[in-house]
């Protein structure tokens, strides 16, 4: 797939191609990172937060370099079908992004969403996360073993979004499970 | 009584006889006859000279005066022409003085009122004024003229107002520029300072009050003429200075160190008017510049290369490359602002 996936087409192709020149530049400043964004219209059924992780894992991206492996890629999640946003990120960026500071970027481009300018949310997505990866770039390479420490400890946000995941996925196979078991039980007493 | 008859009897003989002894005498009349023919001279007899009897006196003979010649009457004086004898001191020398008058058309004190402004002019001022004085209805002679004379006596000295004034009557005044930067004054500047100070002239009726309202106005004109001879100067120096700075960049502060000390409090305005479009270029010149090390930062900043230090995390999830999940954010309504969404529960976002 390619950095820019609008399954769902909510970009004219002018707006594809500067986009595009958005996720170069992001990558010149940041040599370990790409950013990509996934349009889609994703079924009622689906978890953003689980689509976007599977996403990021399982994606074999075209247009990045192979010296950019997916762990320092960030993923961003458009359903314009529930119309929910999701940013994910790869282990590279563990220790220097939060729960919080994505969803202070996000709550930046909530009215262009809201508008449906999805051009301009994009701009500047991409500019307020390159801001706050700057800056913890400038604070690691002043103090890595700051990070480091911080890697190593439970993180708020990360466990308790992995705890969601779990949690949720948990809870799918159980219904799966309970579906599955239902399903049987009434088919034994068809079968009786 | 016989006594007076006697007496009055003599009186009377006494005065008759007297009478007779003072009688004139008479003339026979062929002696008659002869004086009116002319043969005989009444008191020829006296008139007979005999130096025997009367000596007479010895006059001394006069001695001759030297020829003469006759002296031709001075010629009637013509109130239209300028008398022969004042042209060369008109049109022929170079007058030493700024009032030029040699035929005494003003009295003493008022020459002397007239020249003591002039010089005062002259001493505040680098544009003098030459004022040659003619009669009300003196003509110009054909073969002179105002230009002429600025062309012969001033050109190549400093600029002067040459004035051609006629006493009483300063509607047939003349000025013209002689000298360097005679040509800088255009006709237009030359005839409003003529008309404004001849309507000045024309308020008064006495024509040395005339002159006097005359030259004071053509002063005041003239000093604001060398006000913007200044600053035309001043910004031609200035250009110059530049394009010496082209040239050679070493000299910029001392141009500008040089048109320093010119500056005057009193030519401030003039100064600032000088110098505002370089002012002006040097605020957009230091805007150019702010706005280039802007434009330098951000392409700077644009192309710096930020990294980031890799630590070794264990896979969570059995995920290879991420398990970062960041926040979600849900713009299906207005209702729904970003603040209210900002602690998420587990599973808010499943729809069932």
């Amino acid at each position: 797939m390619q950095r820019l996936n609008d399954v769902a087409g909510v970009l004219r192709l002018k707006e594809r191609l500067k986009v595009r020149q958005w996720m170069d530049q992001f990558e010149k400043n940041f040599p370990q990172l790409f950013f990509s964004v996934h349009y889609a219209a994703l079924d009622e059924m689906s978890n953003i937060r689980q689509y976007g992780m599977w996403l990021l894992n399982h994606a074999v991206y075209e247009d990045v370099d192979i010296s950019r492996p997916n762990n320092g890629g960030v993923l961003l999640v458009v359903d314009v079908n529930s119309k929910v946003a999701s940013i994910s990120y790869g282990y590279l960026l563990d220790a220097f992004l939060t729960e919080e500071e994505t969803f202070n970027v996000l709550a930046k481009v909530h009215p262009h969403l809201l508008q449906g300018n999805h051009m301009k949310a994009l701009g500047v997505i991409i500019s307020k996360l390159s801001r706050v990866l700057r800056k913890k770039a400038r604070k690691a390479r002043r103090n890595p073993k700051r990070f480091e420490r911080l890697h190593g400890l439970p993180r708020h946000g990360v466990e308790e979004n992995l705890q969601r995941v779990s949690s949720e996925r948990a809870s799918e196979k159980k219904e799966k499970i309970a579906a599955s078991g239902s399903a049987n039980k009434r088919d034994e007493e068809k079968v009786e | 009584m016989t006594r007076l008859l006697f007496t009055v009897t003599l009186n009377l003989v006494i005065g008759c006889g007297w009478a007779i002894a003072e009688s004139l005498p008479v003339w026979s009349k062929i002696d008659r006859a002869r004086l009116l023919s002319g043969e005989l001279i009444a008191g020829a007899d006296i008139l007979y000279e005999d130096s025997a009897l009367i000596p007479l006196p010895q006059v001394t003979p006069e001695p001759e005066l030297p020829y003469v010649e006759n002296i031709e009457p001075e010629p009637e004086y013509d109130p239209e022409v300028i008398p022969a004898k004042f042209l060369p001191v008109y049109f022929d020398s170079n007058p030493e003085g700024y009032l030029i008058d040699p035929q005494r058309l003003l009295s003493m004190q008022e020459t002397l009122d007239r020249e003591g402004f002039l010089i005062y002019h002259a001493n505040d001022s680098e544009l003098d004024i030459k004022m040659y004085l003619f009669d009300e209805r003196q003509k110009i002679p054909d073969f002179h003229s105002i230009q002429k004379i600025c062309q012969q006596r001033y050109a190549g000295g400093p600029l002067t107002a040459v004035v051609f004034s006629f006493l009483g009557d300063p509607s047939r005044n003349q000025i013209a520029f002689g000298g360097d930067g005679a040509a800088e004054v255009s006709e237009s500047e030359v005839r409003n300072i003529l008309r404004s100070s001849m309507i000045k002239a024309m308020e008064k009726s006495d024509p040395s009050a005339q002159l006097e309202a005359f030259i004071v106005q053509l002063s005041i004109h003239l000093y604001w003429l060398e006000r913007e001879r200044i600053e035309v100067q001043a910004i031609a120096a200035l250009e110059e200075a530049r394009d010496e700075a082209e040239r050679n960049p070493d000299t910029l502060a001392a141009a500008d160190v040089s048109a320093a000390d010119t500056n005057g409090s009193e030519k401030g305005i003039s100064m600032m008017r000088t110098y505002a479009p370089y002012i002006i270029g040097g605020s957009v010149g230091l805007l150019s510049l702010c706005c280039g090390l802007c434009l330098g930062w951000s392409l700077w900043r644009g192309s710096r290369r930020y990294h980031f230090p890799v630590f070794e995390s264990p896979e969570r999830l059995g995920a290879s490359y991420a398990a970062g999940v960041g926040a979600v954010l849900a713009f299906h309504s207005e209702l729904s602002s970003p603040s209210s969404q900002r602690h998420q529960v587990s599973n808010y976002l499943t729809r069932m």
